[in-house]
């Protein structure tokens, strides 16, 4: 335990969650609304709630994949580094990436453009690696949009919660 | 009494001698509990299997050779339709005997009216002391087969039989495997518009990958154009052939089993042995286009795509073969009444591939059926009309059982004692774009009454509502649009047909 907070700090690993699952229920959010019409054509309504129910379930177990994902890359890293500069990196770059793989999902590159594009967002990333932690208000802005996404994230992740019990009540 | 380890090792060797006494397994051969009124019902679908690319039907590729042997001891329809052109619709008629826009199971992913969940030939069956079997590799059809569930006594999950599942439905939402199917596809599948997962689906795809290409390097010497499989599975055809000759004699006997196998469904990955024996000069006849056609489809590449499938299809006959060989040497034709058909066809021409689209023209819609009654030992050729909603009336009335009155379905022939009528009108629908319990407002409609079949299209946007008319037997590529020239024709068939949808529309109208 004691290496683990060596790495981080307990409100950076909070602010962290929140930024995972603010993009990745958004996302899932959007794209839920987007089916709607098309399942209407052939749900009854207690089909539909169980279907958003499992798409809010799937969105949390992603959160929870991605967040310890970036967990186990921070333990890699040296401890002094991560303490200080952990949250506001990674949060800077899922932003990134997040846009980046949303972009290319909506896009859909040729694969010549594909790899071109790729190599593109890869130096990104690192500059962004190398650029954020140089600058302390880059930090603090983190923070802070992380800590103003707080509310809206605990609302998502209710609605998980929620959906957790409709998939369990549907499989019972 | 206890019994101590020596003498419970000593009584446990005696088990397989006492076998019979008890009727823990079935016999091999013809079972004590099948009679002539209740013999086996065995229905074997072979997913997306066109008739028109079938040797027996006059193909001039030979795709079936195997089926032909099948042939020689069961009775051919010439003239066999889906009443849909994919998965969902097809195989739902098939098992209700109902036509589309009445069990409305019309969605990719939908499923039938909740009447018919006690309205389907596993409840007509099951009443009559049969033991219901179901299985199938397309998850489309488990979502029905789930639908019906209370009505199946031995339900076998596809990844019971796949070599691998990446499913999680059916892994862990079971109970709910329709829903829950249905979500985790828009959530992780990469599909247009994007899946709903950003990164998930990424590790899912990754995943899926690599354990993909450990395997297809082990079999890539049998299968050098990729695994068999589709929706997240690898199913080899050898695998569930093996595993259909184990349940035969499983089965409590009399048994109903419904066996929906993927092959020739896309992708198209023929055994090594098949690859390129189809490598011809040949060229189906050009197509003009239609206001459906994809913009990113060429005839060369659906010539390529349809030889690929012409070796599929080879690939499913020679396992079929192997099958048929096994029911042969082990006398299961002898009390067991076994059907080959398929759910729809598949389609290359008109700069489409594929089905499930707007059109209904006979690659996608007209399709293979063979019937082989117990002790049948000679063929018979079958050239009426005859449609997939008649495949279970027509089992009902081969075992003896009434036909209830909700199946819109007829007894084939020759089973029948009436005479069949030649001036019967047979449908097919695809209606994917209305409400499941609205009025069919956007359609494609087809009726084919004797020689003659008219489609209508209704709603489509940026495409007028109109009419086409061909004489299938006279212009059976569909080439020439009669409907201006045949008027008195024409006219006929479209008040019959307009009918006939406001009829089936009537129960869905909101005053």
């Amino acid at each position: 335990m004691g290496t683990f907070y060596k790495h981080f700090a307990k409100q950076d690993l909070f602010h962290l969650g929140v930024v995972c699952a603010f993009l990745i229920h958004v996302w899932a959010i959007i794209n839920m609304f987007h089916d709607i019409p098309a399942m209407l054509l052939y749900m009854t309504r207690n089909e539909l709630i169980g279907s958003l129910a499992y798409n809010m379930l799937f969105a949390l177990f992603e959160t929870i994949i991605v967040f310890l994902i970036l967990v186990a890359l921070g333990l890699i890293l040296p401890g002094r580094w991560t303490r200080s500069n952990f949250f506001p990196v990674s949060c800077y770059l899922l932003g990134e990436l997040t846009i980046m793989i949303i972009l290319f999902k909506i896009l859909g590159f040729r694969p010549y453009s594909r790899a071109l594009l790729g190599g593109i967002c890869i130096v990104v990333l690192i500059l962004t690696a190398m650029v954020v932690p140089k600058y302390s208000k880059m930090s603090e802005l983190a923070r802070s949009v992380s800590t103003r996404l707080t509310p809206l994230t605990a609302m998502y992740v209710l609605i998980d919660l929620a959906g957790a019990i409709i998939v369990i009540a549907r499989n019972v | 009494m206890k019994i101590n380890r020596r003498n419970f090792l000593k009584l446990s060797s005696l088990i397989p001698l006492a076998t019979p006494l008890i009727g823990a397994s079935n016999p091999i051969g013809p079972s004590h509990k099948t009679s002539p009124e209740t013999p086996n019902i065995l229905i074997v679908i072979f997913d997306a299997l066109s008739a028109r690319n079938i040797s027996l039907y006059g193909y001039h590729r030979a795709t079936m050779p195997n089926l032909a042997r099948f042939a020689e001891r069961a009775t051919v329809y010439h003239n066999h339709y889906s009443a849909g052109n994919f998965t969902t619709v097809g195989t739902a008629s098939i098992l209700t005997g109902t036509y589309p826009w009445t069990h409305r199971a019309i969605h990719i992913y939908g499923t039938t009216l909740d009447a018919y969940r006690s309205r389907n030939a596993y409840s007509a069956f099951g009443q009559y002391g049969y033991t219901r079997a179901g299985f199938s590799h397309n998850l489309l059809v488990d979502v029905l087969l789930h639908h019906f569930i209370d009505q199946i006594d031995e339900y076998t999950h596809p990844h019971d039989v796949a070599m691998m599942d990446f499913n999680i439905s059916d892994n862990l939402f079971n109970s709910d495997f329709g829903i829950a199917y249905q979500s985790e596809n828009r959530y992780f599948m990469n599909r247009t518009p994007p899946s709903n997962s950003i990164y998930l689906h990424r590790i899912h795809s990754a995943l899926r990958a690599l354990i993909g290409r450990i395997v297809g390097d082990r079999l890539k010497q049998s299968f050098p154009r990729g695994i068999p499989g589709n929706q997240d599975m690898i199913t080899p055809l050898e695998d569930t052939v093996d595993w259909i000759m184990k349940k035969l004699f499983q089965w409590q006997q009399p048994f109903f089993s419904y066996l929906h196998m993927m092959p020739p469904h896309d992708p198209y990955c023929p055994r090594a042995e098949f690859v390129d024996i189809f490598w011809d000069d040949w060229k189906p006849i050009e197509k003009p286009d239609h206001f459906f056609s994809d913009d990113n489809e060429d005839q060369r590449s659906l010539n390529l795509k349809r030889m690929i499938y012409d070796e599929y299809i080879a690939y499913v006959d020679a396992e079929f073969g192997r099958l048929h060989d096994f029911m042969v040497e082990n006398d299961v034709y002898k009390n067991t009444i076994v059907i080959f058909s398929s759910d729809h066809g598949e389609m290359f021409e008109r700069r489409i591939w594929g089905h499930g689209g707007p059109t209904l023209y006979e690659p996608v819609i007209r399709v293979p059926l063979l019937i082989s009654l117990p002790d049948q030992t000679s063929r018979h050729d079958v050239y009426a009309l005859t449609s997939n909603v008649d495949i279970l009336p027509t089992l009902l009335h081969l075992t003896g059982k009434s036909i209830p009155t909700w199946i819109e379905g007829s007894v084939l022939p020759p089973y029948t004692e009436q005479e069949y009528p030649s001036d019967r009108s047979i449908f097919m629908i695809q209606a994917n774009r209305n409400y499941k319990l609205k009025p069919l407002l956007i359609a494609t409609i087809a009726m084919i009454k004797g020689d003659y079949k008219l489609i209508h299209y209704r709603g489509y946007k940026d495409f007028e509502d109109g009419f086409e008319l061909y004489n299938l037997k006279e212009d059976p590529e569909e080439l020439q649009n009669l409907y201006s020239i045949r008027a008195d024709i024409a006219t006929a068939m479209k008040q019959e047909l307009l009918a006939k949808i406001e009829e089936k529309d009537a129960p869905f109208k909101q005053d």
